[in-house]
């Protein structure tokens, strides 16, 4: 599905050059979920962005769905994003003055599906993730898990190949994070491909293979470069 | 716009949750958009609006010029020449002032006729909105017929329906009512009704024979099609010119004709005065702009986290710009409206303060041009304020933070940039406005100072118009006149009372040639000088000191003394190095249209009055004779009572002392002169446009300055909350309280310092525009800078010094136990 060669990421400080990605090598296949681990600063959100689309200022080669993003200017990028990828964030980061129920179409109207359209597909949505009964509440009137839930549906609203989560459970008590990981697994089953970053153990035993990031370079897992330490 | 309708919703719904951000942008934009709305309304109504006429760019108003003595109006029979010789003109009137009483059920009043020549209403193009104009057999025979304005019509006659086929008693006379003309109309603008020039009573007929009157009339002529401007001053020197040689005794000299555009002479410096006051509004508003520019910054960057989820989540940029620009646009609509009703509110408000401080000023309203102007403000506002803000939190790198979870949050070189640079604009402007204001103040400080030559407090003051028939002799006259002196003077609270052809202030006044022996060397053989008669106690009543001799006494009323008083002006024009008194004085009398006009009266100086500023504090002082009121006893006179305490309380006991002498005098009445009036009201009369410049210019400064100054603490305040973490550290690290209080005002001082620099360098460029506006002051006055940059400095020390205090109490603990 994807596949990056010798992406690096880097900001410049002052007279030096910061680098935060250093020649990544990676491929995911359609339908995988792949783990991406390493310790705080290791590089793992920047490379989730880089997945997403989000961040543009990368160098290297990057083929998405047969498709040479480095070539590709930033608005065909979005363009992609919209396409096939979902985020789900940490802290949900859903939109404080939508209800539930505007939160799950917001995706939709971002990809101009029409108004009766994204009802019916946002209707689908409640129902299957069960929250019919909390579509007129605001974020604020849910708790945690209910937050991450609507996050997570309204990762999924628009029918993404690709579903890239950074640390989904990191502010859920444990037993709504086994829920939202039961619930990738399922997606997955279903044919959904998962990037998760996390730090938890657990989390990563739900995936096919973990990728480890050390200061920016891939130390393990599949297409994992030599470090310039060992 | 995809998503518009969505777009729309969502941004209401947020502006409806967030209502003290909400209240504080529609405040603000509604004191920009409000100010140039209204501002722009007396524009159109007053400048762009046509005038009530047809074609007004081809009507002219005509008057006799001297290289040296300046514009002088003409006389009849000047007119007649002009009409016979000239061929520039399609028609070309003339319309002669006359004040006279108009006796209604309800009491009378006094109201000014003008008596116009056959082509007038032609020449105006225009014509009674009821009713008909004058048939040539009643402008041939002189019928008593009127055509009147509506503003009469309204006010005493019931409306222009009931007024039309009424008939009045004007001057003792009936005169029908034939017509009356539209809204908005009326000139000259002094005239209440129109009436044929042939219908001037017996009495005044004088007038059309007198050449040498040059007072109380106007002469309007409309250019025939595509002729232009040259060619009319041409032709009409040439005829001037010729009049000059075959009658030199009232021509010589008098070889130019001024034609002017009518328009000018309604408007006078209105339209000078509102581009200026517009110039203002708009600084004002791009202060505005400039603090909501940065108060949507920071809110973007509040709200960065949530359009880096609708990036993540397939938001292209272009719908998170259109996104936060409809939201401004809704702010904008908001302020719109808001700005309309203040507007409306404000210039309702000036229509009722300073009913006159404009021409115009009562047809001015909110229409749809107005309106227009207020949305295209509006919508130029959003833009102004939205797009800047919106295209940078908008950027792929702003957007990216959430990618890399949002580490770097806080405020980049390039943002900071971005604020400094519109801090210190905004307190430059602030600046300009500010010392415009200054200037202002300082010219009006300026003429506060400038002695009126007379004491005006506790002065009031009435026209006396003698009601005809009845008053025809002088002898008569001169008994109603000395009755009501004695009637008034016996009022409690009355100290003293006198009697005045023209009373300083009121704007009436009349020339008289003077000859003077014993001359001094190098003054001209011909010249003139305010033709003034006054009772003995005139001097004293109004406070006029007497500098050397005596003045006008009692004994000198009688015919013979031949005494007369002059000012100082008229001693240094005259006698600069002589003594005036005993020194022969001729000058001619000047009562219109009595039979003895321009016969020489003879005297001989026995006093030298203070100079007195006759129809402003901004005058030249002028040469002044004064004579017994008797030797030539005017048809109406100025009687001037000076009262013990406020004039005001003493006027209804006033009027019933004037009325126990003679009923049929109008005492009451809508202008300031139709009725009793305070030398104060006079004298804010005068000053009303100066006044109605500087008061506005002044609170749109301070409104610019509280912007400014807001502007300034929000940003200082972000900044502070920005950098609370490296505070933080900093005192962790030991730094002082004061340390980090010098930290937060040195921005702050930087900030202040360029926008007092640039401000200095915009309001030199910018001060010329309001040269015309200063009195006695340069526009480049340093003491208004210095004052200026002062109190800028110091108000923004003080807008600074609350969020500084607040980072010199951070507590580094706290701080840094939330990172």
């Amino acid at each position: 599905m994807m596949e990056l060669r010798d992406v690096e990421r880097s900001y410049q400080t002052g007279p030096t050059r910061t680098y935060v990605l250093r020649r990544i090598d990676l491929t995911i296949r359609e339908g995988e979920f792949v783990t991406i681990m390493g310790p705080s600063g290791a590089g793992k959100s920047t490379l989730l962005g880089i997945l997403g689309m989000l961040d543009h200022t990368w160098t290297g080669e990057f083929a998405f769905v047969g498709e040479a993003v480095h070539a590709l200017p930033p608005k065909k990028r979005v363009e992609l994003n919209k396409r096939y990828i979902g985020f789900v964030f940490q802290k949900y980061h859903l939109i404080d003055d939508l209800t539930v129920y505007e939160n799950l179409e917001i995706p939709l109207s971002y990809r101009d599906v029409k108004p009766k359209e994204r009802a019916a597909i946002v209707g689908e949505t409640l129902d299957r993730f069960q929250m019919v009964g909390k579509k007129d509440l605001y974020p604020s009137q849910l708790s945690g898990g209910q937050q991450q839930l609507v996050g997570v549906a309204r990762a999924v609203i628009a029918r993404p190949r690709l579903l890239l989560a950074d640390e989904p459970t990191g502010n859920l008590h444990s037993a709504q994070g086994e829920e939202i990981m039961e619930l990738f697994t399922r997606l997955n089953r279903e044919g959904t491909t998962i990037v998760q970053v996390t730090h938890s153990e657990k989390n990563a035993s739900y995936g096919h293979r973990v990728i480890q990031l050390r200061d920016g370079w891939i130390v393990a897992g599949e297409s994992a470069a030599t470090s310039p330490s060992s | 716009m995809t998503g518009l309708g969505q777009d729309l919703r969502y941004a209401a719904r947020g502006l409806w949750r967030r209502p003290g951000y909400t209240v504080a942008v529609v405040l603000t934009l509604a004191l920009g958009i409000g100010a140039n709305t209204a501002v722009f309304s007396l524009i159109r109504g007053i400048v762009l609006r046509p005038l009530p006429y047809a074609e007004p760019e081809r009507l002219f108003s005509v008057y006799e010029e001297h290289p040296q003595e300046g514009p002088r109006l003409a006389s009849y029979p000047t007119f007649l020449d002009w009409r016979r010789d000239s061929r520039s003109f399609e028609a070309l009137a003339f319309i002669r002032g006359a004040t006279r009483i108009l006796q209604l059920r309800d009491g009378s009043e006094q109201v000014i006729a003008g008596y116009v020549s056959p082509e007038y209403f032609r020449a105006v193009g225009q014509r009674p909105l009821l009713g008909r104009a004058f048939l040539e057999e009643e402008e041939r025979s002189g019928a008593p017929v009127a055509v009147i304005s509506n503003s009469l019509a309204d006010r005493r006659l019931g409306g222009a329906a009931a007024a039309l086929g009424a008939t009045l008693r004007l001057g003792g006379a009936a005169v029908r009512v034939v017509g009356v003309m539209p809204p908005g109309f009326g000139y000259p603008a002094w005239a209440a009704l129109w009436m044929p020039i042939a219908s001037l009573p017996a009495a005044d007929r004088s007038v059309l024979s007198a050449r040498a009157l040059h007072t109380d009339s106007r002469i309007v002529g409309r250019l025939s099609p595509g002729v232009q401007l040259d060619r009319v001053r041409g032709e009409m020197n040439t005829i001037a010119a010729r009049l000059a040689r075959a009658y030199p005794a009232e021509h010589e000299g008098w070889t130019r004709v001024g034609v002017a555009p009518l328009a000018a002479e309604l408007m006078g410096d209105a339209e000078m005065r509102l581009l200026i006051l517009q110039g203002t509004v708009l600084i004002l508003l791009v202060i505005c702009c400039v603090n909501l520019v940065n108060l949507a910054l920071a809110r973007g960057l509040v709200r960065s986290r949530e359009l880096a989820v609708r990036a993540a989540l397939g938001a292209s940029r272009r719908r998170v710009v259109q996104q936060l620009l409809v939201e401004s646009l809704l702010l904008a609509l908001a302020g719109g409206v808001a700005g309309a009703v203040v507007a409306d509110w404000g210039v309702g408000l000036l229509k009722r303060s300073a009913p006159d401080v404009l021409p115009r000023l009562q047809e001015v309203g909110l229409d749809g041009w107005v309106l227009a102007f207020t949305a295209v403000v509006a919508l130029a506002t959003s833009v102004a304020f939205g797009l800047l803000p919106a295209l940078r939190v908008s950027r792929p790198a702003m957007l990216a933070r959430l990618a890399d979870g949002g580490e770097r949050s806080g405020i980049g070189p390039g943002r900071s940039r971005l604020r400094s640079v519109l801090v210190v604009s905004e307190l430059a402007l602030a600046m300009i406005l500010l010392v415009g204001a200054g200037l202002l103040l300082r010219s009006f400080d300026r003429l506060e100072r400038v002695s009126l030559g007379f004491d005006p407090d506790g002065l009031v003051t009435l026209r006396v118009i003698t009601p005809s028939p009845g008053y025809e002799e002088p002898g008569r006259v001169l008994e109603l006149y000395r009755r009501l002196a004695e009637s008034v003077g016996a009022v409690p609270g009355v100290r003293a009372v006198a009697l005045t052809n023209h009373l300083p202030l009121t704007g009436a006044s009349m020339n008289t040639q003077v000859e003077v022996d014993g001359r001094a060397a190098g003054v001209e053989t011909e010249s003139s000088a305010l033709f003034r008669t006054v009772s003995p106690d005139y001097f004293g009543t109004m406070r006029i000191p007497i500098l050397r001799g005596r003045g006008l006494q009692r004994s000198d009323m009688s015919q013979s003394t031949g005494a007369v008083v002059v000012n100082q002006a008229f001693v240094l024009r005259y006698w600069p190095n002589a003594d005036p008194i005993g020194r022969r004085v001729t000058v001619f009398k000047s009562v219109q249209p009595r039979a003895d006009f321009g016969e020489r009266l003879d005297g001989t100086v026995v006093g030298v009055a203070g100079d007195v500023r006759h129809f402003s504090q901004e005058d030249e002082l002028a040469p002044e004779v004064y004579l017994p009121y008797t030797r030539n006893p005017p048809l109406w006179i100025q009687l001037v009572a000076r009262t013990a305490d406020d004039p005001e309380r003493l006027i209804p006991a006033l009027r019933r002392a004037v009325l126990s002498v003679e009923p049929g005098l109008p005492v009451v009445g809508e202008g300031l002169w139709q009725g009793f009036a305070t030398m104060e009201r006079l004298l804010a009369a005068t000053r009303a446009p100066r006044t109605f410049s500087s008061v506005l210019l002044l609170a749109f400064a301070l409104t610019a300055l509280l912007m400014a100054v807001v502007g300034l603490y929000g940003v200082i305040s972000f900044l502070v909350v920005q950098r609370e973490r490296e505070i933080g550290v900093r005192m962790a690290l030991g730094a002082r309280p004061a340390d980090m209080l010098a930290l937060v005002l040195r921005s702050s001082l930087r900030w202040c310092i360029a926008g007092i620099v640039t401000g200095t360098a915009g309001a030199l460029a910018l001060n010329r525009y309001i040269a015309s506006l200063l009195f006695e002051v340069s526009p480049n006055d340093p003491v208004t800078f210095v004052v200026v940059a002062l109190i800028l400095g110091a108000v923004a020390a003080v807008a600074s010094l609350v969020p500084a205090r607040r980072a010199a109490l951070t507590d580094p603990m706290r701080t840094l136990r939330s990172e």
